[in-house]
């Protein structure tokens, strides 16, 4: 053998020495550590049940407040989690989930424990204005019919909005991007309009439509045309020209080139203005919801607010939180997938 | 040489406009004799008695400010490229306020309270300009308050959470929790937990501008090439050079994309907190308006926030292409 | 000003790359170098070899898993403006201009003052005059990677690395910049060590070439080049030597 081979058959050698990485297998029993680390949510339910149970009441209204619904509702967080608890003890993936989110859910709980000491233990937050969590979910287990037909009916425009605002935003987009006339026209349409809140547009929107549930309608359409026209006519006016001389060369049509050139290389943007889409139009419709509508998680709010029932207005505030942030987490992970091919590029 | 060609000729040895420009250029001219000539032809027929002072004065005063600008663009080549590419806007605009008088005042097709006038809306801004100009500047101090409010501790907000993986852990649940709620929702909690109702109308902007800037900021700080920082380490740059010379700028673009994100939430933040009650701003007085269903105020002052909202907009992106042009990746305004 | 008696020191040098999917990864194994001052020692190999990952250790940007780098007897401990780096995609910060960007490690390490008339002679030396207040997104691709070399070479390093900066040039614009690499290490007589696939860049430039085996990378053999400079590209010296690199480059 030569030297060459007398140094090939080292090296092979050599690396088949080293470890090679296992695929990790998914059952799979914690270590103590991560044990330990996934017990602290019980530690915060605890300290929660514990001051619930322990400090006295300070309230200033005359009728004796009981509550009822805090302990029980502490009892089926503790159940669920306990659940989700005995699986991660074995399940790998699960576990690093749970233990990941350990300290949160751990900060969850306490926060609920001090806004419970400050409002019902102490006072020191202005009651009724500022209800005990006991309150809130309370009110929320009461009133969850109406509730949900109030996120129905909000969550029914703003996907209908979304839908239109979002596929006439690209068509227009790519339109304004391509066509210098069109451009021409829309662009101070696009300038002048579009940074315009919705509450500013309610009073022609009544005059047109006559009905609060459509202008809430157009409100949320505005809202996220607006950023999608904006950004991929932006997009599609910065493109490198190379790109779609290189198409052009290949043979391909106008329309493939829009397709399969031009929409890729504004993904970015699209990323962007989808998220400003979806933030501007949860800001559109509430404001519109505000003036005049019949149902809605906003008007809802409103409407329970000048009844002057705070645990309801809470509940609903927190529904919306819980909506909203689905929402904007699924849009980000629509975004973080879309962006996948942008190596270590922006990860929210 | 042919006439064209000689006029071409002409024209580009003195920089003066060429014939296409001019005839683009007559044509809002046009637009407002044609306004000026329907305005005196068609008798003021809705309301009745109403005597129109205002509106003749404006046509007469955009035909001359016209001219004027027409006659500076004739010479001047720098004004000329900026001002000729309006020429379909205005002859639009101006050819809406003929067939909007028209149908309005003229004929009664629209009726009040619904559909003002032009010349009400003018005379509203006429009469009461410095209450207009107080209003707008009420709502413009409050806006940029609570702005740069929020842009301050977004801006940390953002620093933090892009730098530290440990800041981020806490930070990030908090503000995918609580900033995707539009600012209308804590109108409830901050008019409580606010002294006055100046801060809450502060809180409830901030908040808004808070969200999309940090978020923005965070990702930007995180999507700077490796590459870089290395570079600017093999060249000898401490770690705290590094951050404010090479991160920083790297992360400008999304920078400006927050707060062009932050300037538009912002201003329903605005609205909004103006028409709970903070007194003194643009939308207070449209509440005030409505409150005696005159709908001719409304418009007007409606039409003078989307002015205010589109300068504002417009300084911004102003600032950004100074700034930023060398990116690509900027949202071109 | 740069101490001449400083050698470049690496012995047994062994780098080892956790990859999440494929497991670990060997790259360089029981590697060798030494150098001195006013040397250019060029790095060939096939791809893959770990050439460019041995100078990113000797820069200091990564850590090795065995063996030692030395520099003047001291061992590399992170990177530092004494080990210049040009990369091989150019990426000059976009937001400063040519001037701006070739000044940047002066003032990052605060000696700008005293020496910003570095900058003007670098701009001169490497023939970007006129162009001071350009961006890097209005000049060309050659342009630019003269701004990334002049970037490093003001620091006046004693260790310049050289990741195939001249990969993505043309014929012409390459030999420019090479007879100007050669002028600056006349004059300045750092360590060079230059990483290649082009096997004439080699021996046109370089005093010693080091030829790595494939993955993992380690020393096949060495070849001393004596010719004085300028080199004649189509001598006979020349293309032996060519030839001596390609054979101990075979590994079928």
């Amino acid at each position: 053998m030569s030297s060459k081979d007398v140094i090939r058959e080292e090296l092979h050698k050599e690396e088949e020495r080293l470890f090679i990485k296992e695929k990790e297998p998914i059952i799979e029993r914690a270590s103590l550590r991560d044990a330990l680390k996934m017990l602290v949510p019980f530690a915060g339910m605890a300290i929660s049940a514990i001051e619930f149970v322990s400090l006295p009441q300070v309230h200033p209204l005359p009728v004796q407040y009981h509550a009822e619904t805090w302990l029980p509702t502490l009892g089926v967080c503790a159940v669920v989690y306990a659940l989700f608890y005995v699986f991660s003890l074995f399940v790998r993936p699960l576990r690093q989930k749970v233990a990941h989110f350990s300290w949160l859910i751990f900060a969850f709980f306490c926060f609920f424990t001090l806004q419970d000491f400050l409002t019902l233990r102490t006072g020191t937050l202005k009651l009724p204005f500022i209800p005990s969590p006991d309150k809130i979910v309370h009110e929320l287990i009461a009133n969850w019919d109406t509730i949900a037909m109030d996120a129905v009916s909000s969550m029914t425009t703003l996907f209908s909005g979304l839908v239109i605002g979002i596929s006439m935003g690209i068509v227009s987009g790519i339109a304004c991007g391509c066509v210098r006339l069109v451009d021409y026209w829309i662009n101070p349409l696009l300038k002048i309009i579009g940074p315009v809140p919705a509450l500013i547009w309610m009073p022609i929107f009544f005059v047109v439509f006559h009905s609060s549930n459509a202008a809430a309608l157009a409100a949320v359409f505005l809202a996220s045309w607006f950023p999608l026209t904006l950004m991929i006519s932006s997009a599609i006016k910065n493109i490198d020209k190379g790109l779609i001389e290189r198409a052009e060369t290949l043979g391909a049509s106008k329309f493939y080139i829009i397709l399969h050139v031009m929409l890729p290389n504004s993904i970015p943007h699209i990323a962007n203005a989808l998220f400003m889409a979806l933030s501007h139009s949860f800001g559109a419709m509430s404001a519109t919801e505000l003036c005049g509508a019949t149902s809605g998680l906003m008007f809802r709010i409103q409407y329970t607010r000048v009844m002057a029932n705070y645990g309801e207005v809470f509940a609903i505030i927190g529904v919306m939180i819980v909506i909203f942030a689905t929402l904007t987490a699924i849009m980000f992970a629509f975004r973080n997938w879309l962006l996948r091919w942008q190596k270590g590029l922006a990860r929210w | 040489m042919s006439l064209n060609d000689r006029t071409m000729w002409l024209c580009s040895k003195f920089s003066l406009a060429k014939p296409k420009e001019i005839a683009k250029m007559a044509v809002p001219l046009v637009a407002m004799i044609v306004m000026m000539v329907v305005n005196g032809a068609a008798a003021d027929v809705y309301p009745e008695g109403e005597t129109t002072v205002y509106y003749p004065i404006f046509i007469r005063a955009s035909i001359v400010i016209y001219l004027v600008c027409v006659v500076i663009s004739i010479w001047f080549e720098y004004f000329r490229r900026h001002f000729v590419k309006w020429w379909g806007t205005l002859t639009f605009i101006y050819l809406f306020f003929s067939i909007y008088n028209l149908c309005t005042l003229k004929s009664g097709m629209f009726e009040l309270p619904y559909f003002p006038s032009f010349e009400s809306m003018l005379a509203y801004v006429f009469q009461h300009w410095d209450r207009t100009l107080g209003d707008a500047w009420n709502s413009v101090s409050l806006y940029l308050q609570g702005i740069t409010m929020g842009g301050i501790l977004g801006f940390l907000w953002g620093s933090a959470m892009g730098y530290s993986k440990h800041a981020n852990y806490w930070l990030n649940p908090i503000i995918k929790i609580i900033g995707p709620v539009p600012g209308v929702a804590w109108v409830t909690i901050s008019l409580v937990l606010a002294p006055s109702n100046h801060v809450a109308a502060l809180i409830i902007i901030a908040s808004t501008t808070w969200f999309p800037l940090s978020v923005n900021l965070a990702g930007g700080i995180r999507s700077v090439s490796r590459a870089s920082i290395e570079k600017a380490q093999t060249l000898g740059a401490s770690n705290w050079y590094i951050i404010r010379h090479v991160v920083y700028p790297a992360a400008a673009p999304s920078i400006f994309t927050g707060l062009f994100m932050a300037c538009c939430f912002s201003l329903t933040s605005l609205v909004t907190a103006e028409l709970m009650g903070v007194k003194g701003g643009l939308g207070w007085r449209i509440s005030w308006a409505q409150s005696y269903v005159a709908y001719d105020i409304i418009y007007t002052i409606a039409i003078c926030f989307i002015i205010m909202a589109f300068i504002l907009i417009t300084i911004l992106f102003i600032v950004q292409r100074h700034t930023m042009s060398w990116s690509k990746e900027v949202v071109q305004w | 000003m740069v101490d001449m008696d400083k050698k470049l020191v690496a012995k047994g040098v062994r780098r080892v790359f956790d990859d999440a999917e494929k497991g670990a990864l060997l790259a360089l194994h029981d590697f060798d170098l030494e150098a001195e001052h006013g040397e250019i020692v060029a790095l060939i190999g096939p791809s893959g070899c770990g050439k460019s990952t041995f100078l990113r250790l000797v820069a200091g940007l990564d850590k090795a898993q065995g063996g030692t780098i030395t520099y003047g007897g001291e061992e590399i401990k992170g990177p530092s403006y004494d080990r210049g780096f040009v990369f091989q995609e150019t990426n000059l910060y976009p937001w400063l201009t040519v001037e701006k960007n070739i000044a940047f490690g002066l003032k990052a390490r605060g000696v700008y003052k005293q020496q910003k008339d570095r900058v003007q002679q670098m701009i001169d030396l490497m023939g970007l005059t006129g162009f001071e207040k350009s961006y890097p997104h209005q000049i060309s691709g050659g342009m630019a990677a003269r701004v990334a070399i002049a970037q490093t070479f003001v620091q006046d390093p004693g260790i310049i690395l050289l990741d195939e900066p001249l990969s993505a040039l043309d014929a012409f614009t390459r030999a420019i910049i090479q007879d100007e690499i050669l002028k600056m290490r006349d004059r300045f007589k750092p360590i060079i060590l230059m990483v290649t696939h082009d096997i004439e860049e080699a021996v046109y430039m370089a005093d010693r070439v080091i030829v790595l085996t494939p993955r993992p990378g380690t020393n096949a053999g060495e070849v001393k080049i004596d010719m004085p400079h300028p080199r004649d590209r189509i001598s006979p010296e020349f293309i032996d030597l060519r030839h001596q690199i390609m054979d101990m480059l075979e590994f079928d």
